[in-house]
């Protein structure tokens, strides 16, 4: 692990939010598209 | 390319294999920037030591909410002259990337800001062109939603968001000139990589050496394949919920 002495904080946290909120709108977006599939197959199955 | 993708099912059958192709590639790529920008290259002491390895994760991250933005107003510039439903969508999808992205842009700025400017962000935003800017971009996204989803209507909900979208493009090119021709309105530093009238570049060749400029062209197109995942997939289930939608009206007619 590198030293970054009094940097450190300030350099892996904004890393850390880096990868987090990306994550976080992948879930989002996985999730809205398996909500609205899962919608779609439950009216297509009434339909049969 | 576009115009043979604007057909719906062309779309859903290319967005099936891009979706996870692009998300491979982009964490591939920002996996790389990180690893060379955090632990390869050496600080550069003219840019505050090793704080300035913070700027692999914010600049693409600034340039990203800018480019989503231009997406925005492409997509709805497109759906209001040819009114493509598919260009709705897209518009529709980007928005809320594009709130993220300038989250993490203001969240990671605010963190360098901390140390490198000596003062947070919230002391100093109101006198600021770039933050006030960026801010004012922020609210654009979020201002875009709250008026689609306050319309009753989808073709209302279009026009409305469209005619926002386009106007608020004018503030893209007002964030990229206020750290180069209104330098004395602003404390973040000029622009490294592409300057506008910028009267003092760094060096001879371009204001950012070319190590740390690699690291982040790594990092901004594995952003940008991301985001371009994210919002196929937010596309995608626009798609669905539509066909939902006429499932179910056709349901309520024959009952």
């Amino acid at each position: 692990m590198p030293d970054y002495g009094d940097d450190a904080f300030y350099v892996w946290s904004v890393t850390l939010a880096g990868l987090v909120l990306p994550v976080l709108m992948i879930a989002y977006s996985l999730i809205k598209v398996r909500l609205s599939k899962a919608r779609l197959d439950r009216l297509k199955g009434d339909e049969e | 390319m576009l115009s043979y993708l604007a057909n719906p099912l062309r779309f859903m059958r290319f967005s099936r294999l891009a979706v996870p192709i692009s998300f491979a590639l982009g964490a591939l790529m920002i996996g790389w920037s990180l690893y060379n920008g955090l632990f390869v290259v050496p600080p550069d002491d003219a840019q505050g030591g090793d704080l300035m390895r913070a700027m692999f994760t914010h600049v693409p991250s600034a340039w990203l909410c800018m480019g989503l933005y231009a997406g925005l107003a492409g997509a709805s510039f497109i759906w209001f002259i040819w009114r493509h439903e598919l260009a709705d969508v897209a518009a529709r999808a980007i928005a809320p990337i594009g709130a993220g992205y300038t989250a993490l842009c203001f969240i990671t700025g605010s963190i360098w800001g901390q140390k490198g400017w000596g003062a947070g962000w919230h002391n100093l935003i109101l006198g600021d062109s770039r933050l006030m800017s960026v801010l004012v971009l922020f609210f654009l996204f979020l201002g875009y939603m709250a008026l689609r989803a306050a319309l009753e209507t989808r073709q209302k909900a279009a026009r409305a968001g469209a005619i926002l979208a386009m106007i608020g493009f004018i503030n893209v090119p007002i964030i990229k000139v206020s750290v180069d021709m209104w330098q004395t309105t602003t404390i973040h530093q000029p622009s490294s990589v592409i300057s506008i009238g910028n009267p003092e570049p760094r060096d001879e060749d371009s204001g950012m050496n070319i190590i740390y400029l690699q690291q982040l062209l790594w990092g901004f197109g594995g952003h940008t394949l991301l985001a371009a995942a994210m919002v196929m997939m937010l596309m995608r289930s626009e798609v669905y919920t539509q066909q939902a939608d006429r499932a179910l009206a056709l349901k309520l007619e024959g009952a």
